[in-house]
């Protein structure tokens, strides 16, 4: 899921991303709205709000969200500078770099709300400038590990995307075309995972309250540790296959040499 | 080295951008705080909807406005004593009642919390020194069924700061 890139990932490694991370997306956006009357994985709206208050000279406000903005621009900019500076064998760890910092800051933030929360607009302004850096770090792996074909924070480009394959459908030619398929599954399986996040946040918020952040930090671990089984696994089978090669040829010689000396 | 450099300077920028903003502008923590005497309060309009053309329309409006109404509580008050510790006087012709404040958002919404768990919500929409007016806010996707204004009583708080 993590450890391939660009033209080397399959669908099925996009879907699992996809899917998972979207989830996780959902779940944090609809907690923040709950939580703070403020959404955390999009940022379109806040450049919206951000005119909006330097057009009323609300300069506290305006300086609030342009912080919020830059922390999610932030997020996107070190997650891709983690990528990029981890090749070879440490390619793995600066993939999974920018969810281990996205868990941290989410457990943070889980736990500050339910022991230290105050409810100070202090308080409600760190806190959301932290899920949107989180949201960053999550929407430039992402999108920088796909290709920019998997983007899970914001779904208005994949509604763009999504209409544009539909009205493509219409014709003959292009229902027929695997790759258009394909993407149209990737597309629709982001948008219901997104959804069932936050319906499950939602939900789920009214029985645990701000644990809610800590169902996010599991989804995101599968995400971390689903690589690091697959490649056990598969080293377990090498090894096991080469030592049956090895044991075989010792075998071979053996016979070989008895017979020589017969 | 250089791009570094350039990439860090880019961040401090930023962050002096948001303090020179935030120091700019004024809390709205700190604008709350004070007297504020109601001075009005409108209700959002049903139109009749048997002089519409589209009167279906009206009453789903109106039906929206009855479920969002379930959940106010009709306040009869006439001052809103705020203080900075988070409590909120309210005084009206039947009597006191303290309630709990906190801003919640970039300071946009203020919740007032009633000692039986039970919260309201509002929308700040303006405020200023001397004027504040605020949206009864709900969780439906609708215009402001209530709005409100208030004035900050001025002479009072003098007197309150000279007490002091």
């Amino acid at each position: 899921m993590l450890r391939k890139v660009n033209n080397r990932r399959t669908l099925s490694d996009n879907l699992k991303l996809g899917i998972l991370t979207a989830c996780a997306a959902g779940m944090v956006n609809v907690t923040s709205v709950i939580v703070f009357f403020s959404f955390t994985s999009n940022v379109t709206g806040h450049y919206a709000i951000l005119a909006q208050e330097v057009s009323k000279g609300n300069w506290y406000q305006a300086g609030v969200v342009f912080l919020w903005i830059f922390l999610f621009f932030f997020g996107n900019f070190m997650s891709n500078l983690m990528i990029i500076n981890f090749s070879g064998n440490r390619k793995y760890l600066g993939h999974a770099l920018p969810i281990i910092v996205e868990i941290i800051c989410l457990s943070y933030t889980g736990l500050y709300l339910e022991f230290a929360y105050a409810e100070t607009l202090k308080e409600t302004e760190l806190l959301v400038a932290i899920l949107l850096f989180a949201m960053g770090l999550q929407n430039g792996l992402t999108a920088s590990i796909s290709n920019y074909s998997v983007k899970t924070t914001h779904l208005t480009g994949l509604t763009t995307d999504l209409g544009i394959i539909f009205s493509l459908f219409t014709r003959k030619e292009y229902r027929a075309d695997k790759m258009l398929k394909n993407k149209a599954g990737l597309l629709l399986a982001i948008m219901f995972s997104y959804m069932i996040g936050g319906v499950f946040a939602g939900s789920v918020f009214l029985m645990v309250n701000n644990y809610v952040f800590f169902f996010v930090c599991s989804v995101l671990s599968v995400v971390i540790l689903y690589d690091y089984s697959v490649s056990r696994i598969q080293a377990k089978r090498l090894l096991k296959y080469s030592l049956k090669l090895k044991f075989r040829d010792t075998d071979k010689i053996e016979s070989l040499q008895r017979k020589r000396s017969a | 080295m250089r791009i570094s450099l350039i990439v860090f300077g880019i961040f401090i920028l930023c962050l002096i951008i948001y303090q020179a903003l935030k120091f700019h502008g004024n809390d709205p923590e700190k604008l709350l705080i004070g007297n504020w005497q109601e001075v009005s309060r409108s209700y959002a309009k049903i139109d009749d909807p048997k002089k519409s053309l589209i009167g279906w329309l009206d009453v789903i409006e109106g039906k929206i406005n009855d479920e969002a109404n379930k959940n106010i509580i009709v306040h009869d008050t006439e001052t809103w004593r705020i203080s900075s510790k988070g409590q909120l006087a309210l005084e009206k012709e039947s009597g006191h009642e303290h309630l709990a404040w906190k801003l919640k958002g970039r300071g946009h919404i203020l919740e007032l919390a009633y000692n039986n768990s039970l919260s309201e919500y509002y929308s700040i929409q303006e405020i200023s020194d001397d004027k504040m007016v605020l949206y009864y806010n709900t969780d439906l996707q609708v215009r402001g069924i209530v709005k409100m204004v208030f004035e900050k009583i001025k002479g009072e708080e003098h007197a309150q700061k000279g007490k002091q």
